[in-house]
């Protein structure tokens, strides 16, 4: 199944490698094959590489063809995990090259015979001891656990989680993460009654953005530090429809049921398509910033103006990085004419970006520009008296993040530890719960 | 403490430890094998990391391969696994040295700790060297047997791995994995289905390897929650094969008709019930519930399954479209969303009707690759409907004007082409449109523009509406060609041009002649500054309408020699062809001047050539293919290829279903709360004892084809003086022979204790027998044919 596992920089210089037997190819045998191409390479007929690019480093994967195609992604996805775990975030070179010792430790673990094999973190932890150089102590103290864990019920009982856990600070965090994706589009009736009073337009918000498509990507983060075996339950304000970590007891309720791995770990993702919701429920939905959006202003026709509101909202103090690209598709220059918050640059490459950076909410940031079609300066004039052509931008994309809420309104009403073998119980761990949106693509289209 | 210690200062250790890794580099193997030999165990451990980090450069390791393999008797368990990882790697090669090894490995196989056991079981089968098979093969009948179900499943791989050195122990080797697929474990049982599938997957043994399932199919299903997420999907992927092969299709109930299931169901109408097999239904009922793990590649196997088995209301049932769209859109997964996509074309050609409501979902997104973009336009044109074909065009629309890459574009156009065919009158308005657009069209879209514009003509001409209309419709949208080709300001790229005359050429004859000759007149008094291709269409189009005109001529006036000389000096459109040709033959390119001359012979000479050239120049061309796009990247055709499944078999030809009647859970894991005599410690006395006798039962129990030789020294011998060494092996110090001494009278004692083991475990069998009383006496008479065929097979495989 999985013959080889490689890992290289970005200039394709190998930097790690892990071969299931004598016969698998080596990496620099593969390389002309590979070379810089993406995705997955047909090596024969019976062989493929897998690629995947994370960070400055490339993980590939020599796989035949007989497996199920999305395997191989699932494996690395996996090898990141446990790498995550064992050498920390984020994965890098050196980190690889100095720890490859333990590396081929652990893949050896979740491959055999190329099958994989045991590829959970929490498993290889009791398998595959980290042992760190610093921790000459730390080893002492993990032999002496180990000699009292060998009286406790074997390592498979709960396959995801390690059995020798003990904290003297015991924590639970809980991060429902939501990025928003979603095309909108201007109701074109409005743009042509508000052309020439555009500039000072005082308008406000009424939902003049209609949605073409949309979906939010949510995903509950936890991350356990937990002594012995707890069980615990999450109870949320309503039901989600999406996959879970197998350590989920029961998946059609609003309350979770779980035994934690140790570490951090995906409990759960959803999707929620837009397409789905009532119209009324659509635009509320899109989490905290407010867009309108006009083109074809001015004389020429050739202006635009982005108004962003921010309307205030208990829980949400300010909006983080916020900035707005601005796209054009044919070659042409963006310039603003007027901004009240932030800096505008034109970043070449048809594209501009105004970036607000972090701001706090109530404020209503307006920036006015205009757009300057490349071949202008050849035909100035003529250009001038007959630009009956609308100039526009072809999307504006807006990015943020914020804490304190989500826009499907996701909230965990509480969590509570049922049992927990092992741990006094006088013991009460701390709770976190954290809510962040994102957004991937949210996009205005002229 | 130590825990938060220890979290505080990973970072500190990484660059640490990266600075230690460095100290004794690969430059200096001297230092290398000096730390090897240590008698410091930090300096060993060092030293291996050196070695290990070594392959992972892919450095050449064997020249330090006696250094390393000594260290196999490490107290540090990681040295001990290091060594494992670096002797199975290089046994190949140094076959002799690897042999010195194996004896402590061996002995890891009694350890207490399961995760030692487990790793030598591994790293022992992973020795490829032929001679020691015998040796694999009893060190396999232990562990099949070993308490931790982490061992069991080390045992399972094993087997796979030892059946590649050792393919006459087959027979053996397949009943131990019976076994193991008839654990008590889903642990075991999982990996067991694993390792079967990769023996299965190398050598042509279908009988034998479904003969296999045949008693565990009812509980592989029921075990499926239970597995792991990579047994599940290989397991749901072996049991949907099975369910082709020895299944009984099932069939559809519409009204009073039944079928069986059909490979799609596009155009099935909606309302249906469904009969099938119950063993059918046990396997998509246990997969109702994996749906929701967050496994992607498990839900592939599970579509590829239910599109396989189910009819399309059960993929409605599970949700799948949602949970595809979700995954197709999942920006965090890129690798995963193209497959996603791919899994839905395919769907889509199973039954598109899964996906109707769902097209807003697959609009494009700035921030998607090419590949993604165009397989989601492939999707989006197929689901057309009535219902959806307005939101779909507007979307189609927007794409093919305001696109950010040329290429999404002209597939966008392309797949606006593939919409026309949801009625005519999309046809009519999609036509208009593309009219409309051709004026700010360019390059590749301009041309895809004019293929669609040529295809939905031809789509038009072929419909069944009344003549006159229709060609009313054709002469509009030639027309309006013509002035496009008319206005020079439009600056069209010669391509273009050349394409637009040829499709005013080839549907000439549905406009009554009447627009292209205008059209040639015009191209005429320009001719010289054409280009090359636009100077060949007009040719073209000038002998088409000559040919058109003298066949015209000849129906009505008659053929005589005389009426076509007279056709050839006053007709205009005769006057402008020769004209045409006059001007070709003197034509800068070959190619021009070779056809007009062509022409000129056919069209000029005989009665004959003239129906000749009629035939040629007027046959109607065939509609260009409006393919769909799927499986034109990599993950289209792997995934195809993923999908493949065995054809159903025919119901008369399928074994009763009483073959899937279910085997006795084995009970694998031998303790003394079994009841039987066999107690742990017993085996572990027994295991204790292997090392040293393991050559005579091998001997004794496999008869080696040919004699096995090697004396197996301990490394203590190997490592011992060279004196000691140099004297034969009788020759030895007290403790060794001591260590004979026992050897002798343990191979007695084991040969006993073997027997009474047998003796055992036949009881054993009894014992369970009398304990399933509730289940038939059938079972283990089953069992006993089931072991009966496979030695027939077995022996067979021998041959």
């Amino acid at each position: 199944m999985i013959e080889a596992v490689y890992i290289s920089d970005t200039n394709n210089n190998l930097v790690y490698e892990y071969l299931t037997n004598l016969a698998s190819a080596n990496f620099n045998s593969l390389i002309n094959i590979i070379n810089d191409r993406q995705g997955i390479v047909d090596i024969n007929a019976n062989q493929s590489v897998y690629l995947y690019p994370i960070n400055s480093i490339v993980i590939y994967t020599l796989v035949d063809n007989k497996v199920n195609p999305v395997l191989p992604y699932v494996f690395i996805f996996k090898l990141m995990e446990v790498i995550h775990d064992y050498f920390g975030k984020p994965i890098a070179i050196h980190k690889i090259e100095s720890n490859n010792d333990t590396l081929t430790l652990l893949i050896d673990q979740m491959l055999d015979d190329g099958i994989p094999n045991i590829t959970d973190f929490n498993k290889l932890r009791d398998i595959v001891p980290f042992k760190s150089f610093l921790s000459k102590i730390l080893s002492k103290t993990n032999e002496i656990t180990n000699a009292t864990i060998t009286k406790q019920p074997p390592l498979e009982v709960l396959p995801w989680r390690r059995s020798d856990v003990k904290y003297t600070n015991n924590e639970m965090y809980v991060d429902i993460i939501e990025t928003v994706n979603v095309i909108l589009k201007n109701d074109k009736k409005k743009v042509r009654t508000n052309l020439d009073s555009a500039f000072y337009s005082t308008n406000t918000f009424n939902g003049k953005l209609v949605p073409i498509t949309g979906n939010i990507q949510g995903k509950i983060n936890f991350l356990s530090h937990l002594t012995g075996l707890p069980h615990l339950q999450l109870s949320l304000n309503h039901k989600i429809d999406g996959s879970y970590h197998q350590c989920v007891e029961n998946t059609n309720s609003s309350v979770l049921k779980f035994i934690p791995p140790d570490g951090s770990f995906e409990l759960c993702n959803y999707c929620i398509d837009l397409n789905e919701l009532p119209k009324n429920q659509q635009l509320s939905s899109l989490g905290q910033v407010n867009v309108e959006y006009n083109y074809g202003l001015g004389k020429n026709k050739n202006e635009f103006e982005i108004k962003l509101y921010l309307p205030i909202k208990s829980g949400v103090s300010k909006i983080e990085n916020l900035s707005v690209e601005i796209h054009l598709n044919f070659n042409g220059i963006i310039k603003s004419s007027r901004l009240t918050h932030g800096d505008f640059q034109f970043k070449g490459n048809n594209k501009a970006e105004w970036n607000l950076r972090t701001i706090s909410m109530g404020i209503n940031p307006i920036l006015y520009g205009s757009i300057i079609g490349e071949d202008k300066d050849e035909d100035d004039e003529e250009q001038e008296q007959e630009t009956s052509e609308i100039l526009k931008p072809n999307y504006i994309k807006l990015i943020y993040s914020n804490k304190g809420c989500v826009p499907s309104g996701l909230k965990v009403e509480n969590l509570k530890l049922l049992s927990s073998k092992g741990m006094p119980e006088t013991v009460k761990p701390f709770k976190g719960v954290k809510y962040i949106t994102k957004t991937g693509d949210y996009v205005v289209r002229s | 403490m130590f825990e938060t210690a220890k979290d505080l200062t990973i970072e500190a250790a990484v660059s640490a430890s990266a600075r230690l890794a460095d100290t004794p580099s690969s430059a200096r193997p001297a230092e290398i094998s000096k730390l090897l030999n240590s008698r410091i165990e930090k300096d060993v451990s060092n030293g291996m990391k050196c070695v290990i980090s070594m392959m992972s450069r892919d450095d050449n390791a064997l020249p330090y391969f006696a250094d390393v393999v000594k260290n196999i008797t490490s107290n540090n368990a990681k040295v001990r696994n290091m060594v494992m990882i670096y002797t199975t790697r290089y046994a190949e090669i140094e076959p002799d040295t690897a042999l010195l090894a194996i004896n402590s490995i061996q002995k890891a196989l009694s350890d207490k700790n399961p995760n030692t056991r487990s790793m030598s079981i591994k790293s022992l089968s992973a020795i490829r060297i032929s001679s020691i098979a015998p040796i694999l093969q009893l060190c396999v009948k232990r562990t099949v047997t070993d308490n931790s179900p982490l061992v069991r499943s080390s045992t399972a791989i094993a087997i796979g791995k030892v059946y590649e050195i050792d393919k006459q122990g087959s027979k053996q080797l397949f009943e131990y994995l019976a076994k193991l697929l008839a654990d008590t474990e889903p642990m075991v049982v999982g990996t067991a289905i694993k390792s079967f599938v990769k023996i299965m997957g190398q050598t042509e043994l279908s009988q034998w390897k479904w003969s296999m399932i045949h008693g565990h199919y009812r509980r592989f299903c029921k075990l499926l929650p239970e597995f792991d997420e990579w047994s599940r999907s290989i397991a749901i992927d072996l049991l949907t094969d099975y369910a082709r092969l020895f299944l009984p299709r099932p069939k559809l109930y519409v009204g009073e008709e039944s079928i069986d299931i059909p490979e799609t169901m596009n155009g099935f109408p909606e309302e249906y019930d469904v009969t099938m097999d119950s063993d059918l239904e046990l396997l998509i009922n246990s997969m109702s519930s994996l749906v929701k793990s967050n496994a992607p590649f498990v839900l592939f196997s599970i579509v590829r399954s239910l599109v396989s088995l189910a009819p399309s209301k059960t993929l409605k049932q599970f949700n799948i479209p949602t949970i595809l769209c979700a995954m197709a859109t999942d920006s965090e997964n890129t690798p995963i969303n193209l497959f996603a996509l791919q899994a839905i074309s395919t769907i889509c050609e199973f039954d598109k009707t899964l996906f109707q409501s769902q097209y807003r979902s697959l609009f494009i997104f700035p921030s998607d690759s090419v590949d993604v973009a165009k397989t989601k336009l492939d999707i989006l044109s197929s689901l057309v409907d009535e219902s959806n074909v307005k939101y779909i065009i507007e979307e189609l629309k927007y794409n093919a004007i305001e696109s950010w890459d040329l290429s999404v574009a002209s597939e966008s156009i392309k797949a606006i082409g593939r919409c026309s065919q949801v009625s005519t009158e999309w046809n009519r308005k999609i036509l208009k449109w593309c009219l409309n657009n051709i004026k700010n069209a360019k390059g590749e879209a301009l041309n895809e523009f004019l293929t669609v514009i040529r295809y939905l003509i031809q789509v038009q001409q072929q419909m069944k509406t009344n003549e006159a209309t229709k060609n009313k419709e054709i002469s509009k949208i030639v027309y309006n060609l013509s002035l496009i080709l008319k206005d020079s300001t439009l600056k069209l790229p010669s391509d273009a041009i050349a394409s637009i005359i040829w499709i005013i050429g080839e549907f000439t004859k549905e406009c009554d002649n009447e627009i292209a000759p205008d059209v040639l007149r015009v191209l005429l008094k320009t001719f010289a500054e054409e280009s090359e291709n636009v100077r060949y269409q007009t040719l073209i189009l000038a002998s088409k309408l000559y040919s058109i005109s003298l066949d015209e001529y000849k129906n009505s006036q008659g053929d005589s020699p005389e009426q076509i000389d007279e056709f050839k000096s006053s007709n205009i459109i005769s006057q402008m062809f020769s004209y045409a040709i006059t001007l070709a033959k003197a034509d800068p390119s070959f190619d021009t001047r070779d056809r007009a001359r062509m022409i000129d012979v056919l069209l000029n000479g005989s009665n004959n050539s003239t129906e000749l050239a009629s035939l040629f120049l007027q046959v109607p061309k065939s509609a260009p293919i409006m393919s769909s796009l799927t499986a034109n990247n990599v993950q289209g055709k792997v995934l195809g290829k993923f999908f493949k499944v065995p054809d159903w078999q025919d119901t008369t030809t399928l074994p009763p279903a009483s073959i899937r009647k279910e085997l006795a859970v084995q009970e694998n894991k031998l303790t003394a709360s079994i009841g039987s005599k066999v107690t742990a410690s017993t085996i572990t006395k027994k295991i204790g004892e292997l090392p040293n006798t393991k050559h005579s039962v091998s001997s004794l129990h496999y008869n080696p084809v040919k004699k096995n030789d090697y004396k197996l020294e301990s490394l203590d011998d190997f490592f011992g003086d060279e004196s000691e060494e140099d004297s034969d092996s009788e020759d030895v110090d007290s403790d060794s022979e001591e260590e004979e001494d026992d050897e002798e009278d343990d191979e007695e004692e084991e040969e006993e204790e073997e027997e009474e083991y047998e003796d055992d475990e036949v009881e054993e069998e009894e014992n369970d027998e009398d304990e399933d009383d509730s289940d038939s006496s059938g079972i283990p008479q089953q069992q006993y044919e089931e072991v009966s065929s496979d030695e027939e097979e077995s022996n067979l495989l021998e041959k």
